[in-house]
C-alpha cells in the first residue's frame, strides 16, 4: 500500500464517518416525521427513519473498516486516476451545450419574432423546434472531441452536426408530441 | 389454468399476442420483431469498443418506454428488445477482440488471449465461428436452466418462506453483492449502503417526503432511470473521454490481418464440446449468484479449459479451444443472471438491473416469487409476461444460431470507428433519451449529478454494480420488513425466529466482516 493511497483511504475513511455522524444525528432527526419504530394510535409499526438509519449505520461501520484497514495498513481497493481538469472541462462543454439547447430557440426567435411573441406557442414548430437541439448538440460532440484530440478540427464540427440531425430525426420523425431537449425549457 | 396452459398463453402471447404485421395467417408480432432488432443493435453496440450491453439497454429504455408507453402490452416487446441486446452484445464483444485485441465488453479481454493470435495467424473467420459456436452453445444451456430453476425456486420461495425469511434473504444478497464486486468489501458495503440511503430519499410510508430537505424537486422523488443511467453511464463515457484524452494513441484500432477463410467444420465443431460443457456449467453456476459477473465466469471457465487442453497449439497462442472455454462461460453467465431476478427479484446484473428496471417502470410484472403462481381458478397474468419473456429469450437464440456467426463476420469495418468519436455522441443520444422519456430539464441535470457522482465512485473504487442494485432492491426491502414486522404482531425480534432468517442475517454479516479483513491481510502479505 503506497503512502498516497493510505491517505486518501483514511481521509475516505474519516470523511465517510463524519458524514453518517451528520446525517445520522441531524439530517435524520431534522427531516423524517417518524421514527425507525412509530407508534400511532396504539399500532406499532416501521417508521420512515428506518431504512435510511440502517444505510447510514452501513456507510459508518463500512468507512470504519476502510479507516482501520488504512491505520493499520493493509491495503484497500487501488484509486482510479481522477482526470480532475478534464472532468471539469467537460463539465463545462456540458452546461455550454444545454444552455445553447435551451436558449438558442427563445433567443432567435426574439431577434426574428420580436419581444412580444411568446416562445412557448413555438418551441414546438420548425425549426424552433430543432435550432436549440442541434447547435448545442453540435457543440457538445465537437467541443469533447477536441478536448480528447486537443485540438478543434472542421471534421469534428461536421461529425457532431451529422449525429445531432440524425438524433433530431430519430425522435422528431416518429414521434411528432416529443420535445428534444431541453428547448426554452426555464 | 395448468402449467402447459400457462406456457402455451406466453408462448402465443409472444409470438402473435401483438401484431405488427399481418400477412394472411401469418403475424409478426411486436415483441419478436423488436426481439430481433434488440439482437441485432447489440451485436453492433458490443462489437463497437467502449460501448457494451448496458450502454445500449440504458439509451434504449427511455426511447422504448417513450414509443409502446405504459400499458401491459409494452411489457414483452421492450424487455425483448432489452434480452435481445443482452444476448447480441456478448456475442458482438468477441469481435473485436478476435480481429483488433481490444475487447468489446469487458468479459471478452479473455477471449483476446487466443483469438487475436488466430486473427494474426489469418483465422480470423474460424475464431469468429468458434465464438459464435461457444457463445450460443453456453447461452442456450443457460437459459435452459434459467426456465426450469426460476420457477422452481419461486415456487420454493412462496411455499417455504415467510415475509421475514424473505427479508432476510434480500439482505443476504445484498451482503453477497457488495462482497463480490470490487476488490474491497468494505467499499462494497459503503456502496449497498449509499444506494439504500438514496432510494431513501422522497419515498415512506408517510406524507412527508423523507430526506427531502424541503426542497420541492427531491419532495417528487429521485427518477429512477436518470440516477442509474447517470452512474452506470455518463460516469463511464467521462472516464472513457479522460482515459482517451490521456492516450490519445488508444482511439484508434488498427487494420485487421488479411484472413484465409477457413469455416468451422463438424468435426472441429465436435472436438470443442468438452470445453464448452465444463465452461458453460461454470458459467451457469457464477451466473445464478447475484453479482458475480461474466468477467469471473470467463477467467475460471479458461483456466479449465487450459487444465483439459492437451493440443498442439498451447492456450494463449491461438488456439479454439482457448477461445470456446471463454466464450461459453461468460455467456453462460446470462441466463443464469435472471434466475435470482425473475424467481426472487434480486437483480444480479446490470442487465437484470434494466429488466426489472422496465417491467418496474411499466408495471404489470413485479419480479419476484409471486410471479410464479400457478393459479387454477384465474389467470396470473405476470406468469404468462414470464413464459413469453422466456418464449422471446429462445426466438433470441434461434437467431444467434442462425445468423450470429455471418453478422459477426460483417462488423470488422464498422467497429474501426474511433471511441473519440462515439463516446459524445452516445452522451448526446443518451440526454436525449432521459430527457425525452422524463420531459423535464431536472431528469437531465439529476442524470449528469449521479454521472459525476459514478466518476467519484470510479476514483475511490468504491464499485458502482452494488450501488445501484440495493437502489433497486430498497423499496421492496424496506416493503417485506415492514410487512414483517406487522405480521409479527411488532415483535422487536421478527427477523431472528426460526432457523433460516437468523442463518442469512449471520451469515450476512460473517461474508462482509471476514472477506473484509481476508482480502486486506492477504494483500498485505
Amino acid at each position: 500500500m503506497t503512502v498516497t493511497t493510505r491517505w486518501k483511504d483514511l481521509g475516505l475513511g474519516i470523511f465517510g464517518i463524519a458524514a453518517a455522524g451528520v446525517i445520522l444525528f441531524v439530517w435524520i432527526p431534522a427531516d423524517i416525521s417518524t421514527g425507525v419504530i412509530d407508534t400511532w394510535r396504539r399500532v406499532t409499526r416501521i417508521g420512515d427513519a428506518m431504512l435510511p438509519v440502517f444505510a447510514t449505520i452501513g456507510i459508518l461501520l463500512s468507512c470504519m473498516g476502510i479507516a482501520a484497514n488504512a491505520a493499520l495498513r493493509r491495503p484497500g481497493a487501488d484509486w482510479a486516476l481522477l482526470h480532475a481538469p478534464m472532468l471539469l472541462m467537460a463539465g463545462a462543454v456540458l452546461m455550454v451545450s444545454l444552455a445553447l439547447m435551451m436558449l438558442t430557440g427563445p433567443v432567435l426567435a426574439w431577434v426574428v419574432m420580436g419581444p412580444d411573441q411568446p416562445y412557448r406557442i413555438l418551441r414546438d414548430d420548425m425549426p424552433w423546434k430543432y435550432t436549440g437541439f442541434l447547435i448545442g448538440g453540435t457543440f457538445l460532440i465537437a467541443a469533447l472531441q477536441a478536448l480528447v484530440m486537443r485540438r478543434l478540427r472542421w471534421r469534428s464540427v461536421g461529425v457532431g452536426l451529422l449525429a445531432s440531425v440524425l438524433i433530431a430525426m430519430f425522435y422528431g420523425l416518429p414521434f411528432e408530441d416529443l420535445l428534444l431537449p431541453p428547448n426554452g425549457d426555464f | 389454468m395448468g402449467v402447459l396452459d400457462y406456457v402455451l398463453a406466453g408462448i402465443v402471447e409472444a409470438l402473435t399476442g401483438n401484431p405488427a404485421l399481418a400477412l394472411g395467417p401469418l403475424i409478426l408480432s411486436w415483441p419478436v420483431l423488436m426481439v430481433v432488432s434488440g439482437f441485432l443493435t447489440g451485436v453492433l453496440i458490443g462489437a463497437v469498443p467502449g460501448l457494451s450491453g448496458p450502454f445500449a439497454m440504458a439509451m434504449a429504455l427511455p426511447i422504448l418506454i417513450s414509443a409502446f408507453g405504459f400499458s401491459s402490452d409494452a411489457l414483452l416487446p421492450v424487455m425483448g428488445f432489452l434480452v435481445g441486446i443482452m444476448k447480441g452484445a456478448t456475442l458482438g464483444g468477441a469481435v473485436p477482440a478476435i480481429l483488433f485485441n481490444i475487447p468489446g465488453t469487458p468479459d471478452a479481454f479473455m477471449t483476446t488471449l487466443d483469438g487475436y493470435p488466430m486473427a494474426q495467424k489469418g483465422q480470423s473467420r474460424k475464431a469468429l465461428r468458434v465464438a459464435q459456436f461457444a457463445s450460443v452453445t453456453g447461452d442456450s444451456f443457460s437459459d435452459l436452466v434459467l426456465f426450469v430453476c426460476a420457477p422452481f425456486l419461486a415456487i420454493s420461495i412462496e411455499l417455504f418462506l415467510g415475509l421475514s425469511e424473505k427479508a432476510a434473504l434480500m439482505i443476504l444478497s445484498l451482503s453477497f453483492v457488495a462482497v463480490v464486486v470490487g476488490s474491497d468489501a468494505f467499499r462494497g458495503l459503503l456502496a449497498v449502503s449509499l444506494g439504500l440511503l438514496v432510494a431513501s430519499v422522497a419515498t415512506g410510508a408517510d406524507a412527508y417526503p423523507r430526506l427531502s430537505l424541503g426542497s420541492d424537486v427531491l419532495a417528487a422523488g429521485l427518477p429512477t432511470i436518470p440516477v442509474i443511467i447517470g452512474l452506470l453511464v455518463v460516469s463511464e463515457i467521462l472516464a472513457g473521454l479522460a482515459e482517451l484524452r490521456r492516450d490519445r494513441h488508444k482511439a484508434r484500432a488498427h487494420a485487421p490481418t488479411p484472413d484465409d477463410q477457413s469455416g468451422l467444420s463438424w468435426a472441429e465443431r465436435r472436438a470443442l464440446l468438452p470445453f464448452i460443457g465444463v465452461s458453460m456449467s461454470l458459467g451457469t453456476l457464477i451466473g445464478a449468484l447475484p453479482g458475480i459477473g461474466s468477467t469471473l465466469a470467463a477467467a475460471l471457465g479458461y483456466t479449465a479449459g487450459r487444465k483439459m487442453h492437451k493440443g498442439p497449439v498451447p492456450f494463449g497462442e491461438g488456439t479454439p479451444e482457448g477461445i470456446a472455454s471463454c466464450e461459453a462461460a461468460n455467456s453462460a453467465v446470462s441466463g443464469a443472471n435472471l434466475i435470482p431476478a425473475l424467481s426472487l427479484g434480486i437483480p444480479g446484473n446490470i442487465s437484470a438491473v434494466f429488466l426489472i428496471l422496465a417491467a418496474t417502470s411499466i408495471g404489470g410484472f413485479n419480479p419476484g416469487p409471486s410471479v410464479f403462481r400457478f393459479t387454477q381458478d384465474q389467470v396470473n397474468p405476470e406468469l404468462v409476461i414470464a413464459f413469453g419473456l422466456f418464449t422471446l429469450m429462445v426466438v433470441a437464440n434461434l437467431l444467434n444460431w442462425a445468423t450470429g456467426a455471418r453478422f459477426m463476420e460483417m462488423l470488422g469495418g464498422l467497429i474501426r470507428v474511433p471511441r473519440h468519436i462515439l463516446l459524445p455522441i452516445v452522451l448526446l443520444l443518451t440526454l436525449t433519451s432521459v430527457y425525452v422519456e422524463g420531459g423535464a430539464m431536472m431528469d437531465v441535470i439529476i442524470l449528469l449529478i449521479f454521472g459525476v457522482a459514478g466518476c467519484l465512485m470510479r476514483w475511490s473504487g468504491v464499485p458502482i454494480l452494488p450501488f445501484v442494485i440495493a437502489y433497486i432492491l430498497a423499496a421492496p426491502l424496506e416493503m417485506t420488513i415492514r410487512n414483517a414486522f406487522e405480521a409479527s404482531g411488532a415483535d422487536p425480534w421478527f427477523l431472528f425466529h426460526g432457523f433460516f432468517s437468523p442463518a442469512c442475517l449471520v451469515l450476512a454479516v460473517a461474508i462482509i466482516v471476514f472477506s473484509g479483513w481476508l482480502r486486506a491481510g492477504r494483500r498485505a502479505a
